[in-house]
């Protein structure tokens, strides 16, 4: 597949040229122009997206401080990214001085209203957290309960947990990959004023999309925040032939995948390679998604039940998500260029071989290729689900028989952003004592302002607004989903 | 019933008698959230009348499946709840259509990137030219959006009207209905 355009020469890792490409305005940007009459519009954007750049040119600060050798870069609402967060950076001659990802989204104390509900009922809810990643929630949540009650799931029903989780990833790389993240790289001001231009390739990874949501209704009962989850198993599952269709639509989709990964790799990416601490689950036998081992690119492998014994969480003034860190103060990274980097060694053959054509090779320590990192998992979560739908023999059970018991669990899963944990402190009438769920994004926050603070300084000779957007730019490497990462506030109300 | 703007469907057909439109529904929402399930009861009675010709579904979760619905499409009808305000009170039908409205619908609610809303689903695929050639909302202003709550009794009692609204639509269309 060839399409529309092949990357062109004018999209340069540094230029100093704005980077926004300008559509030709129509009716519905002249009269929105007559509404706002004082926007500058740097792009047209169809409705919806109109809105979203209104309040983000409106919040856009790009001041210099009144030391003309300090520069201040201020988005207030960033862009493209899940949730509502804003980017302070500070820069002193040639030093970054400052540097917060703040994160003001709501809390939402997700851990607080799990305290004295059932744990049948802690998949459903803490599938509400996020609405692009209900499937790790739920996963995460099962398997921490299910270890409290010693509970083994296996077989084909964990097959299908697999399954789901293909779905999950599917669907939620190709949302980022190709509507939020790539924008960025083709100099677009989002998906939709992309579209025109690339429209074999939009349209492309709506079907895709659309392939790995399918398998969330067909397995969860419906695509957003699944129903059929519970622990132990499932509610119901699907009969022999209810998946074939599913494998059908992935298989049609692969080849779009492959040929997008070319794209994709022959783009132009900034050249930032970090001294990332890599974490991620390992389990030597499979890519890990449900469960494994937790380990580090520094040699720390862990069982599960000991991650708050190495990992701990900071709260920070600018941010209502606390920081993800190592007991040692240290930065982590999680996500799927940490995955990547972690399990190479267990990934297929044939992954593995078209990675190398592409020019995409391990160790990787560019977060900006996070984008092709993604496409990988994308690609092996097709071939994976496809081989678990071949494979596929109905259990004679949905789920496996659940026996209360008080205790207490750990569990931590692939979600597509990185690991995510959770612990269940579960009393013997099966309520929940104590919750604890710590998402990829809060561990992530951290290692985005030490990116940021290592990147900013190269920018130096780029006029304002394009340093700016090339930050927002790097922040959009993590997919950050802050609406996640801020369900856990820690509130102190101090008294006299 | 308060119709807030008048419809903009003029009755043109977009085919010739011969053809049949090809004419999608998507009910919008989801259930648990009180009245925001009313383009899904809309959807789901008004299947009974339409059933194999038109191509009715529902949809409660990512809008951009309703870009990937656009493809092949000479009409699209989409419907959806709406929040109550001072000139729409619960129960009242607003109906807006694409692009004369365009301005209306992009002060639709932003939703987070990670759900596409529907401004945003129709501009994308206006931009990947699959945007039907006909688009029209049908919204109703529902009472209460309340977690773990049904339908509110004041939209239960408009939803026929919601329903009848939509078919005379169709019918304009040249869809085939049957309107008993």
């Amino acid at each position: 597949m060839r399409f529309a355009r092949s990357i062109t020469a004018d999209v340069t890792v540094v230029s100093d040229q704005p980077r926004h490409r300008t559509s030709p305005p129509s009716d519905g940007f002249s009269k929105r122009k007559e509404m706002f009459p004082g926007l500058q519009w740097c792009d047209y954007c169809e409705a919806l997206t109109a809105t979203l750049n209104l309040s983000r040119l409106r919040a856009m600060t790009m001041s210099s401080a009144s030391n003309p050798e300090t520069r201040v870069i201020e988005v207030h609402n960033l862009a493209r990214v899940e949730g509502e967060g804003s980017l302070h950076l500070q820069i002193r001659g040639d030093r970054v001085t400052e540097v917060k990802l703040g994160i003001f989204e709501p809390p939402r104390f997700f851990e607080a209203f799990l305290r004295d509900r059932s744990f049948e009922e802690v998949p459903d809810i803490t599938a509400r957290i996020c609405g692009i990643c209900p499937v790790a929630y739920q996963m995460s949540a099962c398997m921490a309960i299910e270890t409290a009650f010693n509970i083994k799931v296996d077989g084909m029903i964990r097959n299908l947990r697999r399954l789901l989780y293909c779905g999950e990833w599917i669907e939620s790389h190709v949302l980022h990959m190709f509507f939020l993240h790539l924008p960025d790289f083709l100099g677009y001001e989002s998906a939709i004023s992309m579209a025109s231009e690339y429209r074999d390739l939009v349209s492309g990874a709506l079907k895709l999309k659309k392939a790995g949501n399918e398998i969330l209704r067909v397995l969860g009962g419906r695509e957003v925040h699944p129903i059929n989850v519970r622990v132990g198993g499932f509610h119901r599952v699907p009969g022999r032939g209810e998946l074939d269709a599913l494998g059908e639509e992935l298989a049609a989709n692969r080849q779009f995948l492959v040929d997008s990964l070319r794209f994709l790799a022959s783009l132009n990416y900034p050249q930032l390679e970090m001294d990332y601490d890599f974490v991620a689950l390992r389990n030597p036998s499979e890519v890990a998604m449900l469960d494994g081992r937790i380990a580090t690119s520094r040699g720390l492998e862990i069982p599960v039940n000991q991650f708050t014994d190495h990992f701990t969480e900071v709260q920070v003034p600018h941010s209502t998500a606390l920081h993800g860190h190592l007991r040692d103060g240290g930065t982590y990274l999680v996500g799927p260029l940490a995955r990547l980097n972690l399990n190479w060694d267990i990934y297929p053959q044939a992954i593995k071989g078209f990675a190398e054509e592409i020019g995409f090779s391990i160790p990787c320590k560019n977060q900006f290729k996070s984008l092709i990192a993604r496409g990988i998992e994308t690609l092996y979560a097709v071939d994976h689900a496809i081989e678990l739908i071949k494979s596929y023999e109905p259990p004679a059970e949905p789920a496996v028989e659940v026996k209360v018991r008080a205790g207490i669990g750990h569990g931590c899963t692939e979600a597509p952003r990185g690991i995510l944990y959770h612990r269940y402190e579960i009393g013997p009438d099966g309520l929940v004592k104590s919750a604890t769920i710590i998402p990829p994004t809060a561990q992530n926050q951290p290692q985005i302002e030490a990116d940021l603070a290592a990147y900013a300084p190269r920018l130096l000779s780029l006029p304002q607004e394009e340093m700016t957007l090339r930050c927002e730019q790097l922040i959009r490497n993590y997919d950050p989903c802050i609406s996640c990462a801020t369900h856990f506030l820690r509130i102190t109300v101090e008294k006299d | 019933m308060c119709h807030a703007f008048p419809a903009h469907h003029s009755g043109k057909r977009l085919t010739s008698c011969e053809d049949v439109p090809k004419v999608g529904v998507i009910g919008l929402g989801s259930y648990g959230a009180g009245d925001d399930a009313l383009g899904i009861e809309a959807a789901k009675m008004l299947h009974s009348h339409v059933a194999g010709t038109v191509d009715v579904r529902t949809e409660a979760g990512d809008g951009i499946n309703i870009t990937s619905a656009c493809r092949g499409l000479d009409a699209l009808v989409i419907i959806d709840a709406l929040k109550p305000t001072h000139d729409h009170p619960p129960g009242s039908i607003v109906v807006l259509s694409y692009p004369a409205d365009r301005a209306a619908l992009a002060l639709t609610p932003l939703r987070n990137t990670h759900s596409v809303s529907l401004a945003c689903a129709i501009a994308l695929a206006e931009q990947l030219e699959i945007l039907p050639e006909s688009v029209t909302i049908f919204g109703m202003a529902g009472a209460s959006f309340a977690p773990g709550f049904e339908l509110s009794e004041v939209v239960k009692s408009h939803l026929n009207d919601l329903v009848h609204l939509v078919l005379s639509h169709l019918a304009e269309l040249g869809a085939s209905t049957n309107t008993r």
